[in-house]
């Protein structure tokens, strides 16, 4: 190790108090951008959908609207008229 | 397959595995790595602690955000070190409004009477560190290019988009200067 690499090596030492404070700055400033970037992960694509529909284009097929929710029923009953619950064992996966 | 970083892993599985899974232990391995050798590099660079911390924090920021674009060609740390003198020269260049390696090297002669290595290498660390913050900016930094990352002439140049010769040059008058500034400093102690 020449004396350039022993100045390097003592200079990093020397300021060891400055690297916990800059850890917590770049985990905040990284957790900002990860945040950012999931925010316009999720929106950009429906907001571009938006444009096309509103500008008389078709929503697009693979975007499917999601299933209504059904409450559970509290008794294990069947939930209407058309739901009877499973017919045979081969329904039950 | 694994699920998180530990410190037996070298630089490259760290990197594989914080771009699958964005671990946060992966993050902090490599931080821990390199923060002293970046905020080192910087002090040396910009003589000044704070935009030191500055410049370290936006020099990771840069990294992680670009991790993905690592190439592979060279080691990790020799591409952590040339974002590390980008981001600082043109620190330097800015503050500087001009280009802090000088233009008229570019027609550099053949080199003559060059100062041997051994006469910077045998001075002393304290008398090193004050010489070396007393010089111009682009000579700090190409001195330690040379001597403490023993980077090739080949490298600097295209690091600094210069030629090989322009780059001797530099070497040649940042030594010459070094040498004098000791013997300017140092005079009564010998």
């Amino acid at each position: 190790m020449n004396n350039f690499q022993r100045l390097f090596e003592e200079d990093g030492d020397r300021y060891k108090n400055h690297h916990e404070t800059i850890r917590q700055n770049l985990l905040g400033t990284l957790g900002v951008f990860r945040f950012v970037g999931q925010i316009v992960e999720v929106y950009i694509p429906r907001v571009a959908d938006m444009i096309v529909s509103f500008s008389g284009g078709n929503a697009p097929e693979d975007t499917p609207l999601p299933p209504p929710h059904h409450e559970p029923p509290s008794s294990g009953a069947p939930m209407g008229p058309n739901d009877h619950g499973p017919v045979g064992t081969g329904d039950i996966r | 397959m694994e699920t998180s970083c530990n410190k037996q892993m070298k630089d490259l599985e760290v990197i594989h595995v914080y771009l699958r899974k964005q671990a946060s232990n992966c993050f902090t391995l490599l931080y821990d790595r390199y923060a002293a050798k970046i905020f080192s590099k910087c002090i040396s660079l910009l003589k000044d602690e704070a935009l030191a911390q500055d410049a370290t924090q936006e020099i990771f920021t840069k990294i992680f955000l670009n991790l993905s674009r690592f190439e592979e060609k060279s080691q990790f740390s020799t591409w952590v070190y040339s974002v590390t003198y980008n981001f600082c020269i043109d620190y330097l260049r800015r503050k500087n409004k001009q280009d802090i390696f000088s233009e008229d090297i570019e027609k550099a002669p053949e080199l003559e009477d060059d100062i041997p290595d051994e006469e910077l290498l045998q001075m002393e660390v304290r008398q090193l560190r004050t010489v070396l913050e007393k010089m111009p900016d682009g000579d700090r930094a190409i001195l330690l290019m040379k001597y403490q990352d023993e980077m090739s002439i080949k490298d600097i140049a295209d690091m600094l988009d210069k030629t090989e010769s322009a780059i001797k040059m530099q070497i040649k008058r940042a030594k010459e200067k070094a040498q004098r500034l000791k013997q300017e400093l140092f005079q009564g102690a010998y």
